[in-house]
């Protein structure tokens, strides 16, 4: 047999494909200092239909209240692309006292209705605060490591040079 | 700790490093304004059970180009077993790299119209062990291998933690198709590079 064809429609979908959603994961933040981020990371995650994980769908992110996330840079909106497990994560910074909404939307250029989670966080103002980066770390027991710990002074949001910080080991076995 | 009392720079940020060797209990640091130590809050290191350490795939496990494209590096995450997963910080990741050649085309069989080609055994070119430590967000990354990997040419690796878990990735590199190029039987590319 010569001259044959075939034709696929619709056989490879890269990224998000029409049925595909997006999911907060349910991660537990209590509220954080002006000037401070997220003591957990903020994560979604993209699934199929079936419950497959997607990796490679594009994800449009953006704040409110001026909240920054790492995974654009420190701004307050960009699009990504969902890893090879099917997981947008960030850490939020928090620059303005009150309620702020990080909302992610699937692929909003492919499809007029996208499939869209959202996360809600709360930043704290004081007379004068600390604000703790990598507030909550986890390591592997037995690890030998070093931890950096940064704290941030601040004065109703305004960082505060020449103020001391004492640290002390308060439990465990660090040395 | 590196230091117990620090001034805080013009941005307000003030930073020591805690050393951590074989805690067997989650750590808490707390860090306190002077000189009255008030406001206090505590930084929490916590320990997850080796056996609880897993490894995720982030990006570029798996990549296949041509000679004219870039390699990008592979990147790996870190985490606990928990749902969702938290990263886990400082975990040694081992990456282990093979390079090898395949065999090139050995004897054709023809069936019927299909041709089918068996290719010898691959060849082993070197491989490489390196590791890495993740980082804050549990992310590690390596090169694929440390110098050009030409067509024919494969690099299989894998991560491994100290808990055991393993995530395999991958590297091949096609004849790129640039016109005018010829290709030998071991499918290497002769044109510039």
């Amino acid at each position: 047999m010569t001259g044959a064809s075939s034709k696929m429609t619709n056989a490879v979908t890269i990224g998000a494909g029409p049925w595909d959603t997006i999911r907060s994961l349910q991660v537990s933040n209590p509220a954080i200092p002006v000037g401070g981020k997220t003591v957990n990371p903020v994560q979604f995650t993209v699934l199929a239909a079936n419950g497959t994980y997607v990796a490679g769908a594009s994800v449009a992110l953006s704040t409110t209240n001026g909240m920054t996330l790492d995974l654009c840079g420190g701004g307050t909106s960009c699009t990504v692309l969902s890893d090879e497990s099917g997981i947008v994560m960030t850490n939020v910074g928090i620059t303005a006292a009150g309620s702020g909404v990080l909302t992610a939307q699937l692929a909003p250029r492919s499809y007029a209705n996208p499939s869209t989670a959202r996360a809600t966080l709360h930043g704290i103002s004081s007379s004068l605060g600390l604000a703790l980066l990598h507030e909550r770390t986890e390591v592997e027991q037995g690890a030998m490591v070093d931890v950096p710990l940064l704290a941030r002074v601040l004065n109703a949001a305004s960082p505060q040079p020449g103020v001391v910080v004492n640290f002390h080991v308060a439990g465990g076995l660090g040395r | 700790m590196t230091s117990t009392s620090v001034a805080t720079d013009p941005d307000g940020n003030s930073q020591t490093t805690l050393r951590l060797a074989n805690a067997v209990a989650d750590v808490q640091v707390t860090a306190c304004i002077a000189p009255l130590n008030n406001p206090c809050k505590a930084f929490t290191i916590a320990l997850v059970p080796v056996g609880a350490v897993r490894i995720q795939a982030v990006s570029e496990t798996q990549q296949v180009v041509t000679e004219v494209q870039p390699v990008a590096p592979v990147a790996i995450r870190v985490t606990d077993s928990s749902f969702p997963p938290s990263p886990v910080f400082g975990a040694k990741v081992t990456f282990l790299r093979v390079l090898s050649r395949s065999g090139g085309t050995g004897i054709q069989v023809v069936v019927d119209d299909v041709v089918e080609s068996h290719n010898s055994d691959p060849v082993i070119l070197g491989s490489i062990t390196t590791t890495a430590k993740s980082d804050f967000d549990g992310l590690a990354t390596t090169a694929l291998w440390p110098t050009l990997v030409i067509s024919g040419e494969e690099v299989n690796g894998l991560a491994t933690l100290d808990s055991g878990s393993q995530m395999a990735f991958s590297l091949q590199v096609l004849v790129s198709p640039a016109e005018g190029s010829t290709t030998h039987g071991d499918n290497r590319y002769c044109g510039e590079r």
